[in-house]
């Protein structure tokens, strides 16, 4: 079983989650601009922008806010090194083979008062180097969401994460995730 | 207006005249603000500081930072920035000439942690790609 440890402070409780010799971090955000109290999922990963780009695209249907009372709105930018950002549709440009950065959202709500419901964001320069920062990629999500991205969401961070964790380990840490943002009440087990 | 990306960061720097428009040369005298904004890129937050420097020798240097002791550089910190709105930080200079002599400005360092008690992040790291940030200002 997964074990989780919890740090609560002023943005959020950073978490977290070990299997084996796996490690993922995570951040429920406490944000007044984020009013679901969503959550943040990161992870050492390497380079891999078409990966990236594909999750985003096969996630959306499970995460795409009705436009009732509002608009949704999908944004995907690849950054160059010189800052230039091209934005692009479903399917990724030439541009990205040498971008920086990959940044994908999905809005909803209304003008004044739109939310991020979906991001994933890679920072493929990091990915390149030899020790991959913990922050190189991640996805936020709605805690709602986390059952129905639970397989696609395992599959991308076993395949892209630097330190290589298999996908049944992947699969405990999210799942041990899951449990605690249904019954965040419960005793945790604390890691180490 | 030079920007970079700075490790999860769109940093943007640029020089304002009084009437906040963008510039990159203005009279002896008149007002100008060295203006940096970052952008998170990423949806965790994090704490930054941000060192900018007038790298010219002190008398070759056609303006000073105004209020900054040194006159030559400036350090901003930013805490528990959360994309993907962007943060600006301005500082005035003091355009002293002599005229149609060229100065720079660096957006020299850039140090991050994630915000607040995150595993592994009390320390500040440099970012080491995407900085300096260099910019060229003319006093006319």
């Amino acid at each position: 079983m997964a074990t989780l440890a919890s740090q609560p402070s002023a943005v959020g409780d950073w978490l977290t989650l070990e299997e084996g010799a796996a490690t993922l971090r995570a951040l429920t955000h406490d944000d007044m601009a984020l009013p679901e109290n969503p959550l943040t999922i990161y992870w050492p990963a390497k380079r891999d922008a078409r990966r990236f780009a594909q999750f985003f695209n096969d996630a959306l249907p499970r995460v795409r806010e009705p436009t009732t009372g509002g608009r949704r709105l999908e944004r995907r930018v690849a950054y160059q090194d010189d800052g230039t950002a091209f934005p692009f549709g479903s399917q990724l440009p030439p541009t990205a083979a040498d971008a920086a950065f990959l940044r994908m959202e999905h809005l909803a709500g209304r003008p004044d008062s739109e939310r991020f419901v979906f991001v994933v964001w890679c920072n493929l320069a990091a990915g390149n180097r030899v020790t991959v920062p913990d922050d190189a990629a991640g996805v936020l999500l709605q805690a709602r969401h986390l059952t129905a991205l639970l397989p696609s969401l395992s599959d991308l961070i076993s395949q892209t994460s630097a330190n290589q964790p298999s996908l049944s380990e992947v699969q405990a840490m999210l799942t041990e995730l899951d449990n605690h943002l249904s019954d965040p009440g419960a005793p945790q087990v604390q890691a180490g | 207006m030079v920007t970079a990306i700075v490790y999860n960061f769109r940093v943007e720097a640029d020089v304002l005249d009084g009437a906040t428009n963008v510039v990159t040369a203005a009279n002896q005298g008149a007002s100008a603000v060295h203006r940096v904004r970052v952008t998170n890129l990423t949806t965790i937050p994090y704490d930054l500081e941000l060192d900018q420097v007038l790298p010219d020798p002190l008398n070759q240097r056609p303006f000073s930072y105004s209020h900054q002791a040194s006159a030559g550089a400036w350090t901003t910190t930013i805490t528990a920035l959360m994309g993907p709105k962007y943060l600006p930080r301005t500082e005035s200079l003091d355009l002293h000439g002599p005229p149609m002599a060229h100065g720079r400005i660096q957006t020299l360092k850039v140090r991050y942690r994630t915000a607040t008690n995150a595993p592994g992040g009390a320390l500040f790291t440099a970012a080491s790609t995407g900085v300096p940030i260099n910019l060229t200002f003319t006093v006319t």
